[in-house]
């Protein structure tokens, strides 16, 4: 690793991630399971198939509109789970405190992730509570465990696969953006999308044989999920600009932020890569489920492995895969 | 969005677009239009528009980021201010990361002592909170920023700070063309002018310009409609500004705007990076308001004298004259990346460099 220093960059889940991943930590805890880097990992129990994975939360503020960081810490673990194929049972929460901060304020992040929990069918089994001294760490982070059952196995992925996003994408991280920076004279309609996506369940366990793959677009947002798609696939990935979901505060913000809602985090949509013939019908599925926001946005082409996106004006670019922190701290 | 989705609409591009083609068909030669602005340069990528024009238009990208063409110099003696134990330094975030001469940057600073802000009234908020220190606003902009700049100046005279200054880089943008619009090598034949700069000095302020132009908003339709004038002018070998953009821009700008400036600063020849010294080009802080000039009351040096040092072999002087487009440099895509800049138009993100590097490559 070129870096001596850890950057925000290192903190993006893209390739700086990745590379401290590779070159500084799994040469020292390597095994078959943990070398997949996959968000969960598929562990054999009992003869079936077991989920598990771990999460870390710093997001700040604390308490963002549409969440906080006790629902975050729930519903991220709970969808990293089933972003794997999987139904979510049961999670952890250890909580690292700064000395001096409100007893009130962590019954409220309890409460947050206790009624979350409820809501994506998930106990909290156990966790655990370190207190730092004051400047140890800001306010309060989070670390969440969750187990989950394995529920489906993907396919292959095919040219003339579709790409669907499961809502408005760019949502939590604009809502971060606004809670520091308070752009907006309007900000009534500012919310996180943070949410547990449990009531995808039902549409993954019945689309089994037409899903090629699951990703929840947080780090790096929606833009980042494409170019991994076709990384993985080998396919050409192309977007159609004016099939993106995006709400207006969203689409405004950007614009006077200077910010690309494509590389915004969401954190309660999930994009699913789908056989091209069963899209129309599993897009009609999910805005069943509740998730009216649902779009059919992107195409797996022949050519060289790269995300292009067409745009509403006509004409196309490649996706941007450099690594600039746009909002850090989002989750 | 209102002037948003309206201005990106494809059925309204592509009529444009079609138009574009029938003028290009009768052009007497291959053309090169310079957009003069950051956030065309910009759009013009995200939105793939190179992609939707004609092989015999070109557009070159100009000098129309602050950042860019701010002198190394001056970046030094922003670092050399920093080092004072009783200054803070206010700045636009775009600033932090572009190194000077010897290789230093602000962006080497903690959040204390070099302040990000969105506007120079963040400035003077925290020369109010920090009344034992001095702070310096960096004024790195253009006719667009630099009234912002002065009433922020004008805001402090009133309330009698004695702590709050303003280090005067601002540019105005009229001179700079004049010289490119002349220079042979840059061979432009037509500027697509910047929108946001036009709202302030109007039509008007391009009156001594001598050479096919547009003043343009920012979203794709804008751009193709400033592009399509352009064209239609050189068709016919005519030199005028038309003005695209009149839901943003009059003929004689924003006469508050203007009226600032003149009170607050005083037209100086200033030092461009890449394009040298150009007569009436700058704005330092005039006599009435000397007190809160940051470079009469901190002694900083002359930030205007040419010899610029090069910072090693980055050729963002010769991008910003449009002599070669940003993938030309050596540096760029190997050495130099938006990760890990060299130059500063790779690290302002309305840079040249920045918008092929996210969109061009």
């Amino acid at each position: 690793m070129k870096d001596k220093k850890i950057k925000k960059e290192h903190g993006l889940g893209g390739k700086k991630t990745r590379r401290l991943i590779e070159e500084v930590i799994l040469p020292a805890v390597s095994n078959k399971y943990a070398d997949r880097m996959d968000d969960s990992a598929s562990l054999p129990f009992n003869a079936k198939k077991m989920l598990f994975t771990t999460d870390g939360y710093v997001v700040s503020p604390v308490f963002f509109p549409g969440g906080d960081i006790g629902k975050l810490a729930v519903s991220g673990t709970v969808n990293d789970i089933l972003a794997q194929g999987g139904e979510p049972l049961y999670i952890s929460i250890a909580l690292i405190i700064e000395e001096g901060f409100k007893v009130e304020d962590i019954r409220k992040i309890a409460l947050s992730a206790g009624s979350e929990a409820k809501k994506a069918r998930v106990d909290i089994v156990c966790g655990d509570i370190k207190v730092v001294e004051k400047g140890g760490c800001d306010g309060i982070f989070a670390v969440s465990t969750g187990v989950g059952r394995s529920l489906i196995n993907f396919s292959e992925f095919d040219e003339g696969d579709h790409i669907i996003v499961t809502g408005n994408v760019g949502e939590h991280g604009s809502a971060i953006f606004e809670a520091r920076n308070r752009l907006l004279s309007d900000s009534s309609s500012v919310k996180s999308d943070c949410e547990s996506l449990s009531s995808l369940v039902k549409v993954l366990k019945k689309n089994e044989e037409s899903i090629k793959f699951l990703r929840d677009p947080t780090r790096g947002g929606l833009a980042q999920v494409c170019m991994e798609i076709a990384a993985i696939s080998k396919y050409r990935v192309v977007l159609e600009e004016k099939k993106l979901p995006v709400s207006n505060w969203v689409e405004g913000l950007c614009y006077i932020a200077g910010l690309d809602y494509l590389y915004l985090a969401c954190e309660g949509r999930m994009v699913l890569v789908v056989s091209g013939k069963d899209a129309q019908n599993v897009t009609g599925e999910l805005k069943e489920a509740g998730f009216i926001n649902s779009s059919d946005f992107a195409v797996l082409q022949k050519g060289s492995p790269q995300a292009v996106i067409k745009t509403k004006s006509g004409g196309s670019r490649v996706l941007d895969s450099s690594e600039v922190a746009q909002v850090p701290r989002i989750c | 969005m209102k002037y948003l989705r309206e201005f990106q609409d494809s059925r309204i591009t592509k009529s444009l677009r079609d138009k574009i083609f029938r003028v290009s068909g009768d052009l007497p030669f291959a053309v090169r239009i310079m957009e003069v602005c950051g956030t065309h340069t910009m759009n013009i990528g995200k939105h793939g528009l190179r992609e939707i024009i004609p092989d015999n238009v070109s557009l070159i990208s100009g000098p129309g980021c602050p950042v860019c063409v701010t002198g190394e110099k001056y970046i030094d003696s922003a670092v050399n201010l920093a080092e004072r134990e009783d200054v803070i330094i206010a700045t636009f975030g775009d600033m932090l990361k572009v190194p000077g001469a010897g290789g230093r940057s602000l962006k080497e600073y903690p959040s204390g002592k070099v302040l990000t802000v969105y506007s120079p009234m963040d400035a003077l908020k925290a020369a109010v909170e920090n009344p034992s220190r001095k702070v310096v606003f960096l004024g790195v902009g253009f006719e667009t920023t630099a009234p912002l700049a002065g009433r922020v100046v004008q805001a402090a005279k009133e309330e009698g700070l004695v702590n709050f200054f303003c280090f005067s880089a601002h540019k105005l943008i009229p001179p700079a063309l004049k010289v490119l619009a002349e220079d042979e090598e840059s061979d432009i034949n037509g500027f697509l002018l910047p929108g946001h700069v036009s709202s302030v000095i109007g039509v008007r302020g391009y009156d001594d310009l001598n050479i096919a132009g547009a003043v343009a908003g920012f979203e794709p339709a804008d751009i193709l409609m400033g592009i399509l004038e352009i064209l239609k002018q050189i068709r016919v070998r005519e030199k005028k500004v038309k003005n695209c953009y009149r839901r943003a821009v009059s003929s004689e700008g924003n006469s508050f705007m203007k009226a600032v400036i003149k009170d607050v600063f005083e037209v100086v020849p200033v030092l461009w990076r890449g394009l040298g010294k150009i007569p009436s080009s700058g704005l330092k802080i005039g006599k009435k308001y000397e007190k809160y000039d940051a470079q009469k009351m901190l002694n900083i040096p002359d930030v205007d004298s040419p010899g610029e040092t090069k910072n090693n072999c980055c050729l963002c002087g010769e991008v910003l004259k449009g002599k070669i487009r940003p993938d030309e440099c050596s540096l760029f895509d190997s050495v130099c990346t938006l990760e890990n800049p060299s130059g500063p138009c790779m690290v302002s993100s309305e840079g040249a460099c920045s918008a092929y590097y996210r969109y061009e490559r």
